[in-house]
């Protein structure tokens, strides 16, 4: 509810379907109101009764005409969720035949005025679908990242364009680019790998250039959730444990003398890697050392998580007593 | 816990807030029609976490008109815009009809008027090869784990799973799966950003299907324990739902519940600072309006969605709503009683069948001839 459709309302000249000279022959159909107590009545402006009475009216003509397209963006104007009028509107250009570049530029327009609609990037997909085009779909996502670089739709958008077009190329390059300008973009993260994930894959090499991205991204900002998540992922497509990747940063905390807030998430990266260790090995001498660091995240590294710290720190005790 | 113990100020302004909204909306709130059902939702079950649905006068009138919107093909209607449709552009929706029955409940209906067979074949037909649902029927809404895989989830564990073979549901939980994000959480597609709304989509749903902390669990400990790391930082004061996005009123719910399912055993409050998320959504209490605001911000007024998950998030942290019913504790007896009940008439329906089997032959030679019937009736049709 936080978005208005007002978008019309200074429309001076907005003449009302009932008024109009070529809508004549239509008997707008105003399904009777039964209910003395509906629930979440909307009290409904003229022009939105008078759309939609058209719209019904039409529909049950079955008429498939350029007025009847105009009647759908009038509609789509007042309700842009409902998909019934955006159902009958494919329709129409459908048996009309008519060419997309209009409707890819009506989309656009209406993405950059409502970016979290579900149904007008829905709408947008069919076009790709139709035209099987998705040639276009870059650029406007970019559009739509300069209004909000971690746009969930925009996102999903591209990534549905890329995979179902096979348009990889340049795509690793662009999410680095776009991490190279905000190292904390998590939407980019997730689209690097994604792109690895269904383009080379995780080969031996790839893993390596990864791993070397993201410790030169964490020399930029060590305490950013993002990149560790991102090692984390890396280390998950690898069978055995990395433990030189692992010790190195078992001594890189070791070497803070003051540790604050801002080391939160390398100690929990070693925590973890110490706690996975001792499992592992049933090494004593970590699941001590893990133990200290997670009491050290409760006190002062991480005090908002000191709760979840300390229960992580007394199942482990419990666990090597 | 009493109500006044969230410490959210005048309860009586909340209650007047989702009041108005059950009433009449401005009509500015028009690009809203066709999901009116999900905004009673909302307002009903604000309504019920704020312990004052029983003040409501006409219960009856609003189930009457929920019943109204309901498909004889099954589902339903999110308005009677929606609904009084040529036939083949009226299509009930997945998130209205979750959104209904919930409403249903909230208003004490036992739930008798639903056409269980209709509604569960309607399903059935939203579920796409991969495992994932349509939100309407034709494609003429996208497909994604939203709330649609979750709805269809809740829907099944109510109605039964009697044309839900196996195999579907094997198929359905394989789609969940495919959405789980490199950071362990889950996305609204293959692919897609580990988010915390669509990973409390996914856990509620592998609960209904009795894939989460079972013997057919289908997430590793390893993998729990990471969802409870990624939903923990989640908070920075209140919650929020994506590593480096601002807090947001609504997250309280979504990250919180799928925390509490993520790890059922131990209280949110252990695992998160409860006192800091309490006074951000307090912070957040639009003190003109009555409900409660996205964000602590000049420009920002209490909007329904976000009333409402507020509440129902305070409802976790607080353990009185069950996270994957979205519905306090005390209603959901009532839930599993109704549950029951349908499964029981599932039960009585196909023991009369069997009583019948002293007519087996009659109903043997019956079956052959509408067999018989069948090819007669269609055998024209087809040459036409």
């Amino acid at each position: 509810m936080s978005s208005s459709s007002d978008d019309y309302s200074d429309e001076d000249s907005y003449i009302l379907f009932k008024d109009r000279e070529d809508w004549r022959d239509v008997i707008p159909v105003n399904p009777e109101d039964n209910f003395e107590h509906e629930v979440v009545r909307i009290a409904y402006s003229e022009d939105f009764k008078d759309c939609f009475d058209y719209f019904r009216a039409i529909c049950d003509k079955d008429e498939y005409s350029e007025r009847a397209l105009e009647l759908t963006e009038e509609c789509i104007k007042r309700n842009h969720a409902n998909y019934s009028v955006w159902e009958y509107r494919r329709r129409i250009l459908k048996k009309l035949g008519k060419k997309l570049e209009a409707e890819y530029d009506y989309t656009q327009k209406m993405l950059r005025r409502h970016i979290k609609n579900f149904q007008i990037w829905h709408h947008r997909q069919v076009l790709c679908e139709w035209a099987n085009d998705g040639s276009r779909e870059k650029a406007m996502t970019e559009l739509i990242f300069k209004q909000d670089q971690k746009n969930y739709h925009a996102w999903q958008h591209r990534q549905w364009v890329v995979k179902r077009f096979g348009l990889y190329d340049g795509e690793i390059d662009f999410a680095r680019e776009l991490l190279i300008k905000d190292v904390y973009n998590n939407s980019a993260w997730n689209h690097l790998h994604f792109c690895i994930q269904n383009s080379t894959g995780w080969t031996e090499e790839i893993r390596k250039s990864e791993i070397s991205f993201v410790l030169e991204k964490l020399e930029v900002a060590i305490d950013n959730e993002c990149s560790w998540n991102y090692l984390r992922a890396i280390q998950n497509h690898i069978l055995t444990a990395n433990t030189e990747l692992g010790d190195k940063f078992v001594s890189k905390l070791d070497v803070i003398e003051e540790r604050g807030n801002s080391h939160k998430h390398l100690a929990a990266y070693v925590a973890d890697y110490l706690a996975e260790k001792a499992e592992n090995d049933s090494d004593k001498e970590a699941a001590e050392k893990a133990v200290k660091i997670l009491t050290e995240l409760s006190t002062d590294l991480d005090p908002i998580r000191r709760n979840y710290w300390n229960y992580l720190s007394s199942c482990l005790s419990a666990q090597f007593q | 816990m009493k109500i006044e113990e969230y410490g959210i100020g005048n309860v009586r302004s909340h209650v007047r807030y989702f009041r108005n909204i059950l009433n009449v909306l401005p009509s500015r709130y028009s690009y809203l029609d066709s999901q009116r059902l999900v905004i009673a939702q909302f307002a009903l079950g604000g309504l019920s976490f704020l312990g004052a649905i029983d003040q409501l006068q006409n219960k009856e009138e609003f189930i009457e008109w929920i019943y109204s919107l309901q498909s004889p093909h099954g589902g339903f209607f999110g308005s009677k815009i929606m609904k009084e449709l040529p036939s083949h552009l009226a299509k009930p929706h997945i998130a209205s009809t979750f959104a209904a029955v919930q409403c249903l409940i909230l208003l004490g209906d036992e739930l008798d008027r639903i056409h269980i067979p209709e509604l569960l074949s309607w399903i059935k037909s939203l579920m796409n090869p991969d495992g994932s649902f349509q939100g309407a029927a034709d494609a003429s809404e996208p497909t994604d784990l939203r709330e649609f895989t979750y709805c269809a989830a809740f829907l099944i564990h109510i109605f039964g799973t009697s044309n839900f073979s196996d195999e579907d549901r094997k198929r359905a939980v394989q789609y969940i799966i495919s959405c789980q994000s490199p950071d362990t959480a889950f996305g609204q597609v293959p692919g897609a950003e580990g988010h915390g709304a669509l990973t409390f989509c996914a856990l509620a749903s592998l609960k209904f299907f009795g894939c989460l902390h079972s013997d057919e669990g289908v997430l590793s400990a390893a993998e729990l324990k990471r969802i409870v790391r990624f939903c923990v930082n989640r908070q920075s004061e209140g919650i929020h739902g994506r590593p480096h996005k601002p807090d947001d009123t609504c997250y309280t719910f979504w990250t919180c519940a799928a925390l509490k399912l993520a790890q059922p055993s131990i209280d949110i409050s252990e695992k998160l600072d409860k006192e800091r998320v309490l006074s951000f959504v307090r912070s957040c209490v639009d003190e003109n309006i009555g409900g409660i605001k996205k964000l602590n911000a000049k420009n920002q007024y209490a909007d329904a969605t976000h009333s409402y998950f507020a509440l129902a998030g305070l409802g976790v942290i607080f353990d009185d709503v069950m996270p994957e019913y979205m519905l306090k504790k005390d209603l959901t007896k009532r839930v599993l009683r109704i549950r029951n009940r349908v499964k029981e008439s599932k039960l009585d329906s196909s023991n009369s069948l069997l009583s019948r089997a002293g007519n087996l032959a009659l109903s043997v030679s019956f079956a052959i001839l509408s067999v018989y019937a069948t090819y007669l009736l269609r055998e024209p049709l087809t040459s036409a």
